[in-house]
């Protein structure tokens, strides 16, 4: 007679996991405190904030332009797009027209920095989940893209490229020719990971049908991104609210069908293949010469008033809510981090939970602390 | 202390006019001294003639209009207390007291459909706290900007967490850095912060050394 059958007879007692801050698996320093009796999780508290720097009250005191630098350690794994979406913000307040070649440049490195980071999540999630060597992989590949950046604004991580009304620098002489060559050997490199990872047993054990979730709930928690896709919900906002230039180029968006764990990172697979079509097309039509910085007041004054607009970042819908009075320092800026709203739905999708299931599902949701606590 | 940090007048709406202010509230505006010497005084320069109106803050505000008489309709002709357009969007200003009812009847008509809770932030005037959210209608398109003030002393505002779950840990943020109590919170705790400090830092008149 084992043990298991006569479940009801085991005695169990609640006990408290506290995992975290420091833990690796965390992706910097969340810290969760897991009620579990016996390996079933009863209850989950997430406790952020350890790296909060209170960048919204910083920037009151700061000039739009001072404001940039500050949303790079927002996503630290996406500074591009965030750079982009606060210039985005305040060129729509100001009706600011950008210069063709700086809207082209900017497509293209945030198409880029979209596959850098979607490469470090896989990397990172099969870490979680016990695999070494994709991350060995996805670094190598995930440093063209960082040295590509490097030679364009200089900085590997936190790039302040961007500027309102355009970019800062024009790519630099045979820049273009570079990154072409980048999305072919990647689109090669795709098929490798593809049969790396999707088809392999252990991977497919771990996740499939792990944490999931239908399209009623992620809206109702207003969760957005790769997470709102994998229930199969078209929800992309380069499509659905198309800014940029993004109406130009021929992409598809990718849907989940079960909302787990799996459909989640092989969205991250299929839309890194998706702004690879969407760099490669930008490259073709990028005009050959051209300002990359559209004409703008030396002094940049919101005029009064409140805007709000977001674009899809890596990780869902990255907003920015500014509040002027025509000054050229924000009276509040407010912004939508979706990595803190993806993360609210986490103590739902644990609660009956085994606890070894709580690093697959926690790091399925991609969340970046840097922008959690902003 | 700077003098940025002091409070400041209010912002004004994208087309120019003060949000709803009572008479009371308004800044009073400054006096010119220089009027008074008379004939020393230049000519002012001739204006220049105003922009003409943007067709997308029209269209707005046409439809802010339309969405007040819907919930004239459909709950009580005092919930609505201004409308008006947030850059392009259309704006409504809500009476606290209808704050859950508005956003719930929003969400469940079939008219409109506003069922995603896009971006929710709070902001300190002098006179006030002023709370906004954003909401979309994935099927329909729509996207609106709802709007409700409280009183800076005993700042306290319904909690919309049964209507948008996802409005829980928006709600925390703005609790914990601006210090209005939404009532009717499940768990309204700090969030960024720890539990022993003092003071909202989002508020105009925080200041780290006073706290």
């Amino acid at each position: 007679m084992s043990l298991i059958d006569e479940k009801d007879q085991v005695r169990t007692e609640e006990m408290l996991l506290n995992l975290g801050p420091q833990h690796p698996s965390t992706h910097g320093v969340l810290r969760l405190l897991v009620k579990i009796n016996g390996e079933t999780i009863t209850d989950v508290e997430p406790v952020i904030g350890y790296l909060h720097r209170g960048t919204e009250k910083l920037a009151e005191d700061l000039q739009y332009t001072q404001i940039i630098p500050y949303t790079d350690r927002l996503d630290y794994l996406a500074a591009m797009l965030n750079n982009y979406a606060l210039c985005h913000t305040i060129e729509q307040a100001m009706d600011l027209e950008v210069p063709e070649r700086a809207e082209y440049l900017r497509v293209i490195v945030m198409e880029m920095q979209r596959v850098a980071s979607h490469l470090m999540f896989i990397g990172a999630y099969l870490l979680d989940l016990g695999a070494m060597s994709p991350f060995l992989y996805v670094f190598a590949d995930r440093e063209q893209i960082v040295q590509l950046f490097n030679e364009i604004c200089g900085a590997r991580l936190t790039y302040n490229y961007m500027r309102v009304g355009g970019v800062k620098w024009d790519a630099p002489p045979g820049w273009l020719e570079k990154v072409a060559d980048f999305v072919q050997y990647l689109k090669q490199k795709f098929h490798m990971y593809d049969e790396l990872i999707t088809g392999n047993e252990i991977f497919l054990a771990r996740t499939r049908g792990i944490g999931r979730f239908d399209t009623e709930t992620a809206l109702a928690y207003g969760l957005s991104g790769i997470n709102l896709r994998s229930t199969g919900y078209p929800w992309d906002l380069r499509r659905k609210k198309p800014y940029s230039i993004y109406d130009r180029f021929d992409f598809d968006i990718p849907v989940g069908q079960n909302g787990d764990c799996f459909d989640r990172y092989y969205l991250h697979l299929l839309e890194i293949k998706e702004s690879l079509r969407i760099v490669e097309q930008a490259l073709k039509s990028i005009p050959s010469s051209g300002p990359v910085l559209g004409k703008v007041p030396k002094m940049i004054r919101v005029p009064a008033g409140e805007y709000y607009s977001g674009i899809e970042g890596a990780r869902g819908e990255l907003g920015f809510y500014i509040v002027s009075e025509g000054k050229d320092k924000p009276y509040r800026l407010k912004i939508r981090k979706p990595s803190f709203i993806n993360l609210q739905l986490l103590p739902e999708l644990l609660r009956g939970q085994s606890i070894a299931n709580v690093i697959a599902i926690l790091g399925a949701v991609d969340i970046v602390l840097g922008e959690v606590d902003a | 202390m700077s003098e940025d940090r002091e409070h400041r007048t209010p912002p004004k709406g994208p087309e120019g006019k003060e949000p709803s202010v009572t008479a009371a509230e308004r800044p009073k505006p400054v006096s010119k001294p220089a009027a008074a010497s008379g004939a020393a005084v230049k000519p002012a320069p001739p204006k220049k003639a105003p922009p003409p109106p943007d067709p997308r803050v029209e269209a707005a505000k046409a439809k802010a209009e339309e969405i007040r008489k819907f919930i004239d309709q459909q709950l009580s002709t005092e919930a609505v207390v201004e409308t008006g357009a947030a850059h392009i969007h259309p704006m409504l200003l809500i009476r606290k007291e209808d704050w859950v009812a508005v956003v719930e009847l929003l969400k469940r008509s079939d008219a409109y459909q506003l069922n995603y809770l896009e971006c929710m932030a709070g902001t300190d005037y002098p006179n006030y706290i002023e709370v906004v959210v954003y909401l979309q209608s994935t099927e329909l398109g729509h996207f609106i900007c709802l709007k409700t003030r409280t009183d800076r002393e005993q700042a306290e505002i319904p909690s919309l967490c049964a209507v948008h779950p996802g409005a829980n840990w928006e709600e925390r943020e703005i609790y914990d850095l601006l210090g209005v109590t939404f009532t009717g919170h499940p768990d309204l705790r700090r969030i960024m912060l720890d539990d022993d400090f003092k003071g909202h830092p989002l508020r105009k008149d925080y200041s780290a050394w006073e706290a």
